[in-house]
């Protein structure tokens, strides 16, 4: 069955379509939400409050991207809300003339993981939101309410600071 | 052939290269980032946050329920009798009983009985004084006649049911006089 599909009998109430959709994201979304709230209880919250609103605003939904990018914006929206607007570190945006990150030529993804949650909340969100997640500067700028500046200028830092908890 | 020229490549290509390729250790440790799957739980919840809300009600709920229904209907049965049925008011009077007539009133037959009277003794009712009580008495029972005719079946006029009892004791008392003259 196809995203489309899905979409139309979801908007009929059809409870087994709407299963299908949430197995088909659950586990991405969760993951995601995780990451964001770094707490498993926050993550449960998360992902159940934002498919009652994928069920219960489908109809919202213009198909102007995929069903699978509209729920993340849903979901990145309330883990936001969750960790009530976690606080970004006050940088200036201006990024250094030296300022690309050099990796160990091996990173192992156990540890990225520890130190991805060790970051702090402002860096850890704008790092997956970015670097896993995919999402554009502008994008990010545009779902947190900041500059893109202050999007690009948190990103930096926040490699720099795993880059120095990797070595 | 061998005498074309050759061209460097700006050092900024290689840069890109060498980003690029230490991007890619870093794509890689995210690539092996592990997976979390939510607990079925959780689908539960959304199931029954998705459905519609069922209140369960206790035996006692229902018979307030009823109850309440109950009045509700007989407010609006009472509200809407009252805007549709005429209002019907009464009211008493009591009446002097002396001001009205008595069953046993025959004023009228005497009244007749005087008439009939003076068509055969005329000599009777010639009397100047006899025809004086004779004129007062058409009068009076003109008077009473009309007075019938407005109080109708029903005696709903207390005022005119009054008049028409003077009428009548003034008729008996002139009838009087006027027999005491035969």
């Amino acid at each position: 069955m196809t995203d489309s599909d899905l979409i139309n009998a979801c908007l009929l109430n059809d409870r087994s379509a709407q299963r299908i959709l949430y197995d088909r994201y659950k586990r991405a979304m969760y993951t995601l939400a995780y990451r964001l709230t770094s707490d498993f209880d926050d993550a449960n919250d998360v992902l159940q409050d934002t498919f009652l609103d994928v069920f219960r605003k489908l109809e919202t939904f213009k198909g102007e991207s995929t069903i699978g990018a509209w729920v993340r914006v849903i979901l990145v929206r309330k883990a936001y809300k969750r960790i009530s607007k976690p606080k970004l570190w006050e940088l200036p945006d201006e990024i250094p003339e030296s300022g690309e990150i050099i990796w160990s030529n091996n990173i192992d993804g156990e540890y990225l993981e520890k130190a991805i949650y060790s970051l702090p909340e402002g860096f850890r969100m704008v790092f997956t939101l970015i670097e896993i997640e995919g999402y554009s500067h502008k994008e990010v700028a545009n779902i947190l309410g900041i500059s893109e500046g202050t999007s690009k200028s948190q990103l930096f830092y926040s490699k720099k600071r795993l880059r120095e908890i990797l070595s | 052939m061998y005498n074309l020229p050759e061209y460097e490549p700006s050092d900024e290509v290689w840069n890109k290269i060498n980003t690029e390729l230490n991007n890619d250790i870093l794509r890689k440790g995210i690539s092996q980032l592990p997976k979390y799957e939510p607990n079925g739980r959780i689908w539960e919840n959304i199931e029954a946050g998705l459905n519609p809300k069922i209140v369960k009600l206790k035996p006692w709920h229902w018979v307030a329920v009823a109850a309440s229904v109950v009045l509700v209907i007989g407010l609006g049965v009472y509200l809407n009798y009252q805007k549709t049925q005429p209002t019907i008011a009464y009211s008493e009077q009591k009446m002097d009983s002396q001001l009205l007539l008595q069953p046993s009133d025959n004023s009228d037959a005497d009244y007749e009985t005087i008439v009939a009277f003076c068509k055969e003794q005329t000599y009777e009712c010639e009397n100047p004084e006899f025809k004086s009580l004779k004129i007062e008495l058409d009068d009076l029972q003109a008077a009473s006649t009309q007075l019938k005719e407005a109080i109708g079946e029903y005696n709903t006029e207390p005022k005119l049911m009054a008049q028409l009892a003077q009428v009548e004791l003034q008729k008996s008392e002139i009838l009087k006089k006027m027999t005491t003259k035969i």
